[in-house]
């Protein structure tokens, strides 16, 4: 479309959705010291008729592993999620391993899901261990043997970016990821200590000045071509 | 209308500027297209062909072509984000045929499929779709080289395994012997914003000029009408 008016609505829309964009990059931002949070892009396709679509895009990378001294914070150094069950009895994944002993003693996340098919913790122990593969085992006493209490599961999604976000710094299966799968024989979890989130700074940022660009070229474009249009429009005036 | 000296008016001193400012206008599209996308993957600049006579057809007179430079390669980590450092296409399966692009951004489904954003199958070079004979855990286990072969790690035998070598081909659809693929880059446009700017104060100047004409043109006749229609 040649007209002005279809000039001004492509570079309005150019540059409504690079400021959506900017969105995600706030958001990535705003999560920097979230634990296990995976940056999102937001990926733009330019149409064949140079309309603008978008598709949110996980980076699933490894975040940096932080040593908490907190027994409660598990991080996974390697793919998979931790299924954790809400308090109405929905499965949902989380990388957040950040947990706490909830009511009853169960093993929860911070926002009260119970990890796994549920970890009770007895309450007069001596301390409690999370060994690499998951296994919780707890002592009574300094010299008491190693009890298995229960496993903290981790599952592997086929195509984790099909994964949709659920709630807090939770995922949710879809037909796209595939179903969940149990992860046995790994040795990915680490306790005492916490997954920090992915986000590069210096990408975001070098991501921002070239949107900032983009939108003032957009807007200043979208000016050029109302100045024409108005100039257009008022042909009798000399 | 014809004056008596032979002034075609109408068709010299008012269409000609009109279609002079339609063909500006279709510049400027050109330019807001390429500045629409500076800052998409994949984009190539068009450039606008003026052929001859666009004086006397106005916007139909003017085409465009793509600029086939390569744009610029960023970095970003992601082992499916491939980026072409030699000039050609990758070819997308897509709903309407086979589409060419520079759009490198792919994913897995979790059947292994190697698809692109917009969820359209990649071709390999002898034109079939490519799947990933093995599902990898992790992407990172996908293994592209320059040439573009396409390799998964198969943990169970501690071995790459080759899958099939993505298809590039050129503008005419003949397959690229060499192409140059980056794994983990991703190319941006070749738009450089202060030449589109600084491209478009021509078209801007010439459309007001021809505006400018356009009035005078406008004026003179109604001059010529109310002096020459008088009765005294």
């Amino acid at each position: 479309m040649n007209t002005f008016q279809g000039i001004i609505r492509k570079s309005i829309n150019n540059t409504t959705t690079q400021f959506d964009k900017m969105g995600y990059i706030g958001n990535n931002f705003a999560n920097y010291s979230t634990t296990g949070y995976k940056a999102v892009r937001f990926e733009q396709m330019l149409g064949a008729d140079n309309y603008l679509t978008g598709a949110a895009r996980t980076n699933y990378k490894q975040g940096s592993i932080q040593i908490t001294s907190n027994p409660y914070d598990i991080a996974i150094n390697g793919d998979g999620f931790i299924p954790v069950v809400s308090p109405t009895g929905e499965v949902q994944y989380t990388r957040d391993g950040s947990l706490k002993r909830g009511a009853d003693g169960y093993l929860v996340t911070n926002d009260d899901w119970i990890v796994g098919e549920g970890i009770q913790i007895p309450s007069n122990i001596y301390k409690f261990t999370v060994k690499p593969d998951g296994t919780v085992v707890s002592m009574d006493s300094a010299k008491s043997p190693e009890k298995v209490i229960g496993t903290i599961p981790i599952v592997q999604f086929k195509n984790p970016e099909g994964l949709v976000l659920g709630d807090n710094n939770k995922l949710k299966v879809t037909d796209a990821s595939g179903d969940a799968k149990l992860l046995k024989g790994h040795d990915y979890i680490a306790q005492n200590s916490l997954e920090m989130s992915n986000t590069n700074i210096y990408d975001s940022v070098s991501d921002m000045l070239r949107l900032n660009a983009s939108m003032i070229a957009g807007l200043r474009m979208a000016k050029i071509v109302d100045d024409m249009y108005n100039k257009s429009l008022n042909l009798r005036q000399g | 209308m014809k004056l008596n000296s032979g002034v075609r008016y109408i068709e010299n001193g008012l269409k000609t500027p009109l279609k002079a400012m339609q063909a500006q206008s279709v510049l400027i599209n050109i330019a807001n297209e390429n500045v629409t996308g500076f800052d998409k993957v994949g984009y190539q600049r068009k450039e606008a062909v003026i052929s001859s006579f666009t004086e006397y057809m106005g916007a139909d007179g003017i085409s465009s072509t793509v600029d086939d430079k390569v744009g610029r390669i960023a970095n970003t980590g992601n082992p499916l984000d491939l980026a072409l450092a030699t000039k050609g296409y990758f070819q997308i399966q897509s709903a309407n045929g086979i589409k060419l692009t520079r759009d490198g951004r792919f994913k897995l489904d979790k059947d292994g499929n190697l698809l692109n954003l917009e969820d359209a199958k990649v071709l390999a070079d002898n034109g079939s779709p490519i799947k990933l004979s093995i599902i990898p855990e992790n992407i990172k286990d996908v293994v592209v080289n320059v040439k573009g072969g396409l390799s998964v790690f198969n943990k169970a035998t501690n071995k790459l395994e080759y899958v099939a070598n993505i298809g590039v081909v050129d503008a005419s659809g003949a397959v690229v012997i060499t192409p140059d693929v980056r794994q983990g880059y991703n190319e941006y446009s070749n738009v450089s914003l202060e030449r589109e700017f600084l491209g478009m104060l021509a078209p801007i100047r010439n459309f007001d000029a021809n505006r400018q004409i356009f009035m005078i043109e406008s004026t003179n006749l109604t001059k010529a009408i109310s002096q020459l229609g008088s009765a005294n």
